[in-house]
């Protein structure tokens, strides 16, 4: 046998084709969007109910409230108590999840194939029909209470939230779904039921069904979506754009930390920005891989942290832009310079260069097919669909319109998205420790949060 | 179900296993590469190598001399490598036009890694690792609470005894020769397992392995672990208890015991006992102490049982309100309640039935950890045979009600060691006659 040619990595040679696959799209008489998508053989099915109202639909006073009544779906329902729906859920190899963001609530049942009818009956139980009892209500918010007590243990999530609320200020954006615990401990089950009452009207549902056979699992269910009363649930509009901050750093205090968690950022875009795909090859090369300027110059040459990325957190209305990284406590100030230097530098006098454009394009394009190997993966991204109102062959043109974007484009998006005088750090770490250093990192001196 | 995955494996000269499983739902290939060698080959004084070696290996090798991530990143791969006390896996899933690629990476790090290695490169991973083991362990609340419990379960000499991310000051002392070493005993043909899975056909996918790994030159079998003769450790005594302090909002208590191995008879007892104790919302525990009396935020039950053997271990995050010793009566009263009456039927059919849509689950995918290509190799690094899909899961349809009932009754009556992560400064929190931790 002849051994391998090591003067030169093989090469890659034409991209395998990969189609994704077909949507069957129906609207009900009640207004249902019903949509399937068929895995042939699957072992498993996943059926996902989208509404397009999330925690940014929380009222001003009841931050947490989208969240606590996700999480409340499957406590009980008219019919069964929440051990009995579990019973259930276990009969079926099932498991449910509620997911809640900040334009969506996404409610899903996974189970073997052979109980996709008892799936799909089971979901639509616990979104139309929850119970809400007030015993349930107090004890699920008292954990949720319990959790948000817990997160401002934990470096990261106190990062996150700082930051949110640094760059939203008043904005539906700028908490986490979780809400706070000032505006939970006044939740009860007046606010979960009337919450219900106004955003989960069957007429707003879009219920997406991924599995083997999907096309003989339509009409029964298509049946029981049909016997649902319609109307209410229009989706939210975007909120419009927060106040633009300044730059500046906050400073979180954590007595003793071994690390600083940073968060560095400002608005983003939303997914349905013309520049969309721009946007993402523009984010690939700078922070969205391993291979990505921030990560091989904090981790690879600077060896300050694990892992450092930039996420565009893509949403209705405009997202933030945000770098993450939890970093060696003494490269705190170090990490926060080179950091908005690379934020600066590639919509400035180090744009993306020609090899780092066919490297993120190529990643993207060739790394597609990968993206939609399982039920989950499959359903999620017809739910994207769904929640961003986009075009139904937004999948069948992002690798050409990918493979079409030339250093020009890149470069537009990056002078559009990156505003290095609007950025907004977050630090959490220990002050005594890093106080003086912060004050020359470039944002001022550190502000309390 | 899945009752079988189909493969093919053949066994290089050199002593390489190498093992095909065709699926062609999904135009990508996964290509997985296990190492019979973890931080229980390891010795104290030398611990967190056999992590920060995994991290070396993506950095370079005599034929590629620059980062890993790039060529397969660029290729629209994703690829990634784990440590735990027993293997080291490595893992790329690329689309089908990429496999070669990756397959020449990956027998190029195998047989040509230490010419491309360097103290510049040992030095940044060394602080790369470190702030590993900072953000998942020590900056993050309870994350000190698993190595305490491993060195209280495998006191020295037993290998299980150090944590896989390394006690800082070692990971400190490791020098360039330590490295070449290691390398030497236990990365070669012999000692690994490619799997390889997806859109390709099993002949080429064979060829492809013959001619990228054939070259590669065997070395000896590595040297055996040692394992401490003698009575499970804890259980020749009376039971323990300790407390560390952490920057915590809520108490979390441990209850674990020292138990069988990886696929060793109880095995299976074991894991189906604790999914009956805290796997959803109608378990055992998550209903009495969550639901009905409300003395815990949060419940958790596992059996964590590796090559040479395994930890039971129940975690109860304890409410605000409530007290450790409260807690703790509960979960006795509910281990001797099943332990007495065992389960019921249905409850046992259920949760049999949630593992098998488990494994299901994670075989969707054909790469990644847990993927079709990662199972097959740990079935044939642990069990073997590739072929063991089948008779893991007949091992749970068997679970039968006597067999959980015994199970129970064996954590029940034997030494425990129970762990109580309190908030700094509150140590009264802790169960009732606890002991403080060395926490490393």
């Amino acid at each position: 046998m002849t051994s391998a040619d090591r003067s030169a990595l093989p090469g890659l040679g034409a991209p395998a084709p990969f189609a994704f696959p077909p949507i069957t799209t129906d609207t009900l008489p009640n207004g249902i969007r019903l949509w399937t998508i068929d895995r042939p053989r699957s072992e498993l099915v996943t059926v996902v109910l989208l509404l397009r109202h999330g925690s940014a639909a929380d009222p001003p006073d009841r931050a947490g409230l989208a969240a606590l009544t996700g999480d409340l779906l499957d406590e009980g329902s008219r019919e069964r108590d929440g051990m009995e729906l579990h019973r259930a859920l276990q009969r079926m190899g099932g498991a449910f999840a509620a997911e809640v963001t900040s334009d969506g609530t996404f409610a899903s049942v996974t189970a073997l194939t052979r109980f996709a009818h008892q799936a799909i009956a089971h979901l639509i139980e616990v979104a139309a029909r929850p119970r809400f009892d007030p015993d349930d209500v107090e004890r699920v918010r008292d954990l949720r209470l319990n959790r948000l007590a817990q997160m401002e243990r934990i470096a990261g999530s106190v990062a996150d939230r700082a930051w949110l609320a640094g760059l939203y200020g008043s904005h539906p954006y700028a908490h986490s779904p979780i809400g706070s615990a000032p505006s939970l401990e006044g939740a009860g089950a007046a606010d979960v039921t009337a919450f219900h009452e106004r955003h989960f009207g069957a007429g707003g549902w879009t219920v997406i069904v991924v599995g083997s056979d999907a096309a003989r699992l339509r009409p029964v269910v298509s049946e029981q979506l049909a016997a649902l009363p319609g109307g209410g649930g229009a989706p939210a509009p975007p909120p419009p754009d927060p106040a633009p901050a300044a730059r500046r750093l906050l400073l979180v205090p954590r007595p003793g930390a071994v690390q600083s968690e940073i968060r560095l950022g400002h608005l983003g875009a939303a997914r349905t920005a013309p520049d969309h795909h721009a946007l993402v090859v523009l984010n690939m090369v700078l922070g969205g891989q391993f291979v990505s300027r921030v990560n091989l110059n904090l981790r690879e040459r600077k060896g300050y942290t694990y892992g450092a990325r930039t996420v565009l957190d893509l949403r209705r209305g405009r997202g933030p832009f945000v770098l993450r990284a939890a970093v060696e406590t003494s490269a705190t100030a170090d990490a926060l310079r080179e950091a908005a230097a690379e934020i600066a530098a590639i919509r400035g006098d180090r744009p993306v260069s020609d090899a780092e454009l066919d490297g993120a394009r190529a990643a993207l394009t060739r790394g597609f097919a990968r993206r939609f190997e399982t039920a989950g993966q499959l359903a999620a991204a017809a739910m994207r669909l769904a929640l961003f109102d986009l075009p139904a062959d937004d999948y069948t043109t992002f690798v050409p319109r990918v493979a079409a974007l030339d250093a020009r484009a890149v470069a537009g998006a990056a002078g559009r998205l990156l505003q290095p005088e609007r950025l907004v750090a977050v630090v959490v770490g220990d002050p005594d420790k890093l106080s003086s250093s912060l004050a020359d990192a470039g944002f001022g001196e550190p502000l309390g949060p | 179900m899945p009752g079988a995955l189909s493969y093919t494996k053949t066994t290089l000269d050199n002593g390489l296993d190498v093992i095909v499983h065709e699926e062609h739902a999904c135009p990508i290939v996964a290509v997985n590469l296990w190492y019979h060698v973890g931080s229980k080959n390891e010795r104290p004084g030398r611990t967190g190598f056999a992590h920060l070696f995994e991290h070396l290996m993506f950095e370079g090798s005599e034929h590629h001399d620059a980062g890993y991530f790039r060529p397969l990143e660029e290729a629209g791969g994703t690829l990634n490598g784990s440590t735990n006390a027993d293997r080291t896996n490595y893992w790329a899933t690329v689309p089908r036009e990429a496999v070669e690629r990756a397959l020449w990476l990956e027998s190029d790090r195998m047989g040509y890694l230490l010419p491309a290695l360097s103290a510049e490169k040992l030095a940044t991973q060394r602080d790369v690792v470190l702030n590993e083991r900072r953000q998942n362990y020590e900056n993050r609340p309870y994350g000190l609470a698993p190595m305490t419990l491993a060195a209280a379960h495998f006191p020295l000499p037993h290998p299980y005894h150090w944590p896989t991310i390394g006690v800082p000051a070692d990971l400190h002392a490791v020098e360039l020769e330590d490295v070449r070493e290691f390398f030497a005993a236990y990365y070669h043909p012999g000692n690994a397992s490619l799997a390889i899975a997806g859109d390709i056909d099993t002949d080429e996918a064979l060829a492809l392995a013959g001619r990228h790994f054939g070259e590669i030159s065997t070395r000896p079998p590595p040297p055996p672990v040692a394992i401490p003769a003698g009575p499970s450790p804890g259980c020749d005594s009376r039971p323990r208890s300790f407390y560390v302090e952490d920057r915590v909002e809520l108490v979390r208590l441990y209850f674990t015991w020292r138990t069988t191995a990886l696929f060793e008879a109880g095995d299976a007892e074991l894991d189906v006992l604790a999914d009956l104790l805290a796997g959803g919302l109608s378990s055992r525990l998550r209903r009495a102490l969550v639901h009905d009396r409300r003395l815990a935020a949060d419940v958790g039950a596992w059996q964590d049982s590796r090559e040479i053997a395994g930890v039971f271990a129940i975690s109860v995050t304890v409410a605000p309100t409530a007290r450790a010793a409260d807690v703790e009566a509960v979960v006795t009263g509910e281990l001797a309640r099943l332990a007495d009456e065992g389960p019921d039927p249905d409850e046992l059919a259920r949760v049999v039935r949630c593992a098998e849509s488990a494994m299901a689950s994670l075989l969707e995918r054909v790469g990644g950890f847990g993927g079709r290509s990662d199972q097959l190799n740990r079935y044939n690094v642990f069990a073997g045979t590739p072929g063991y899909l089948a008779g893991d899961l007949a091992r749970y349809r068997r679970v039968d009600r006597s067999g959980v009932r015994a199970a129970a009754a064996r954590l029940a009556a034997e030494c425990r060691i129970a762990l109580s992560v309190v908030p700094l400064g509150a140590n009264d929190a802790a169960l009732p006659g606890a002991e403080p931790a060395d926490a490393s």
